[in-house]
């Protein structure tokens, strides 16, 4: 089934500010000539949704050629890596003797001849698990494009753990390969609390077409009959996401994106069946804001990021809460 | 966009063949060319010709993948002829590769170079050439790397950087001046003929029956190939086709995968090369007759061949002798040799012992 028009990864297509501001961010590190960006946040802050967006908008721009894949586990080769990447962009019938390494950079100068542009964008998520031997085909792969005269630029998105990397491959000996794609790095960052009144907005005003119902009135459409509108949630949903960020320790204005949006869609969904006085309407965001499971998640990972710098190499790449 | 990795197609030229698309393909993907056949138009599986006259079902599945029509193909990416040839026909289409230097240097083979009835390039007037430049070998479709002699490994073609602009111009058309004149009298394929040139003439008229008449044994025939050392003794068999097509290879000095589609090596083997036909022929008979006999002599072994076999097993016999007809004269006494060919081809059919003859031999239908 197709998505709806209004929605992205099941989650509602809104210009999210920490998404645009990557967006932006990466286009000035891609202008300026740089090769690798990596892209870290917290789990759930919206880097898989920003690399889905990337992807779409990149497409129909035109403005350069994307390949992405996911690291599905630290396991597979350089080529598995070449493999998905080039498979990213169609094709299914392969031959065994390919060559992924070099069918991949072929396909870009096919591509670059097709799409008219020699700017190759390669988003890989989950790159904690990039392995040694990837770090090292890529880096070859990057001076034969470059050779070719083609421009690429790779994204690298991962959780704070991919700040180890360098300490992991200084075991191997070559740390250096790793700040090769890790001198540029940018932090996903969450939601500020005067960013929940625009996010809110966006439900009562985006629309898939000119004259067609808004988020709000197409998902609930008994609680904008009633004149209910997202955004008299702002106050409820700030009480509610700071409550549980302060009793953690963590920074209230660093909200993962994906915990608040869930909260507000289910909000929405529950507002839509039954219309609570003022107190049930308060007692309902919290329970939402709850559900999302977002002290779970702080009480499991911590304070990931800063953990990641101070580690030493560990025997094995993992995620920072064993 | 294409079903297949790496496939662009914008870079289809008309009339191009699916030996060239292969070749483009297996550039772009970085994959050996016998690769790209054998997947899309299981070369290896059925028989060497596949790339010619692919079955009706292949050919869709294949422009399918390709992003092409079937119609648009047809005539153009596979030899012009519906339904499965007859041998009339058949033994006209050439398996290794005939080519334009200058079609070459554009990365385009058509299919039409194929026909022996077709001397020069049509779009820029110049003979076609066959065989390596390097070492003379027969070019085999099912070569490893892309525009490469799988003998000598020699290049006939490298693509540049800007190989993906170059597959979509294609080859340049305006290079012949004036009216073209040949600067050999005799067309190219009745150039004196060399030791080798006879063997891989012997091969393809082989290869042209075996796909016409015999094709449905081919699996007959990797069973058969203990008759391989038979020379001049009786053998034993079980399906009379599979044994005739196996001992008559072996006669003409072609090697025994031969037969089965494989073309593990296009030299003609050094000790056989065309066995004894090569020594009767070469002394006794003119040049410029020698390739109209080494085809008539190839046609004569397979039908005497196969009649033999076919006698043994009317008797209830499992063992049989053949041995080839050296007499000239006899391979120019066979006027009905097509239709007799057919018949005892249609005939040996029920004596297969390993497996019940399907009820058309024509099983490549191209519609």
């Amino acid at each position: 089934m197709d998505p709806h028009p209004l929605t992205v990864e099941n989650g509602p297509r809104f210009p999210i500010p920490p998404l645009v501001e990557l967006n932006d961010a990466l286009t000035k590190f891609a202008s300026a000539g740089c090769i690798s960006v990596t892209c870290y946040g917290m789990p759930r802050s919206g880097k898989s949704t920003a690399l889905a967006v990337l992807i779409d908008m990149l497409e129909a721009s035109g403005a350069a050629v994307v390949y992405s894949t996911v690291m599905k586990s630290s396991t597979g080769g350089f080529s598995t890596l070449m493999e998905a990447l080039q498979l990213s962009r169609g094709g299914k019938v392969t031959f065994p003797s390919l060559k992924p390494e070099n069918a991949f950079i072929r396909k870009a100068v096919a591509d670059r001849d097709e799409r008219g542009t020699g700017r190759i964008w390669i988003l890989i998520d989950e790159a904690q698990y990039l392995s040694y031997a990837q770090f090292i085909g890529l880096k070859g792969t990057l001076t034969e494009m470059a050779k070719l005269k083609l421009a690429p630029f790779i994204v690298l998105f991962g959780q704070p753990e991919i700040l180890s990397l360098p300490e992991r491959f200084k075991a191997v000996g070559d740390a250096s390969l790793v700040h090769r794609f890790m001198n540029h790095k940018y932090r996903m960052r969450g939601l500020m609390r005067n960013e929940y009144g625009g996010m809110l907005g966006h439900y009562d005003t985006t629309r898939c077409s000119e004259t067609g119902p808004t988020y709000t009135e197409y998902f609930a459409p008994n609680f904008w009959g009633r004149g209910g509108r997202m955004t008299q949630l702002e106050p409820h949903l700030i009480a509610g996401f700071q409550g549980v960020a302060t009793r953690a320790q963590q920074n209230p204005d660093d909200i993962p994106v994906a915990y608040f949006m869930e909260a507000a869609t289910s909000v929405l969904q529950e507002l839509d069946e039954a219309d609570p006085d003022e107190k049930a309407f308060t007692d309902l965001v919290q329970q939402a804001v709850l559900a999302t499971g977002l002290t779970e998640t702080y009480e499991f990972l911590g304070n990931l990021e800063a953990r990641s710098r101070e580690r030493k190499a560990p025997g094995k790449l993992f995620r920072g809460y064993a | 966009m294409s079903d297949i990795v790496n496939w662009n197609p914008r870079w289809y030229q008309a009339g191009e063949s699916l030996w060239s698309v292969a070749n483009k393909l297996a550039w772009a993907a970085s994959a050996s060319v016998a690769d790209v056949l054998a997947i899309l138009a299981g070369v290896v599986k059925r028989c060497r010709e596949a790339w010619l006259f692919p079955s009706m079902e292949q050919a869709r599945v294949l422009c399918g993948h390709l992003g092409l029509s079937v119609e648009v193909a047809k005539g153009q990416l596979f030899a012009d002829i519906c339904g499965m040839p007859k041998l009339q026909e058949r033994e006209h289409w050439q398996i290794g590769i005939r080519f334009c230097p200058i079609c070459l240097e554009g990365f385009v083979h058509r299919t039409h170079f194929q026909d022996r009835r077709v001397t020069h390039c049509l779009a820029h007037g110049v003979p076609l050439q066959e065989g390596c430049p390097a070492c003379g070998a027969h070019l085999d479709p099912m070569c490893k790397q892309a525009w490469c002699c799988s003998y000598c490994s020699t290049v006939l073609s490298i693509p540049g950087n800007s190989w993906p602009s170059q597959f979509r111009q294609g080859p340049s058309q305006q290079v012949l001046q004036g009216p073209w004149t040949a600067p050999d009298q005799s067309p190219v394929w009745r150039c004196p003929p060399t030791r080798r040139r006879l063997g891989e003439l012997a091969y393809e008229e082989h290869s042209a029956i075996w796909s016409v008449y015999l094709g449905t044994h081919a699996g007959c025939a990797r069973r058969e190939l203990d008759c391989i050392n038979a020379f001049a003794m009786p053998v034993r068999f079980k399906c009379p086709v599979a044994c005739a097509a196996v001992m008559t290879a072996t006669m003409l000095g072609i090697a025994p995968q031969f037969v089965s589609g494989a073309w593990v090596d296009p030299r003609p083997r050094a000790a056989l090369a065309l066995g004894i036909l090569e020594s009767t022929l070469l002394w006794e008979v003119p040049s410029a007759e020698l390739q109209t006999r080494v085809r008539d002599m190839t046609r004569l072994w397979v039908l005497e061949a196969i009649e033999a076999f076919v006698a043994a097993a009317l008797l209830g016999k499992e063992v049989a002798h053949w041995h080839p007809s050296l007499s000239l004269a006899a391979s120019k006494s066979h006027s009905r040799i097509y239709e007799r060919l057919e018949q005892a081809a249609t005939a040996a059919d029920s004596f297969c012992g390993f497996k019940a003859p399907s009820a058309s031999r024509n099983v490549k239908s191209l519609g």
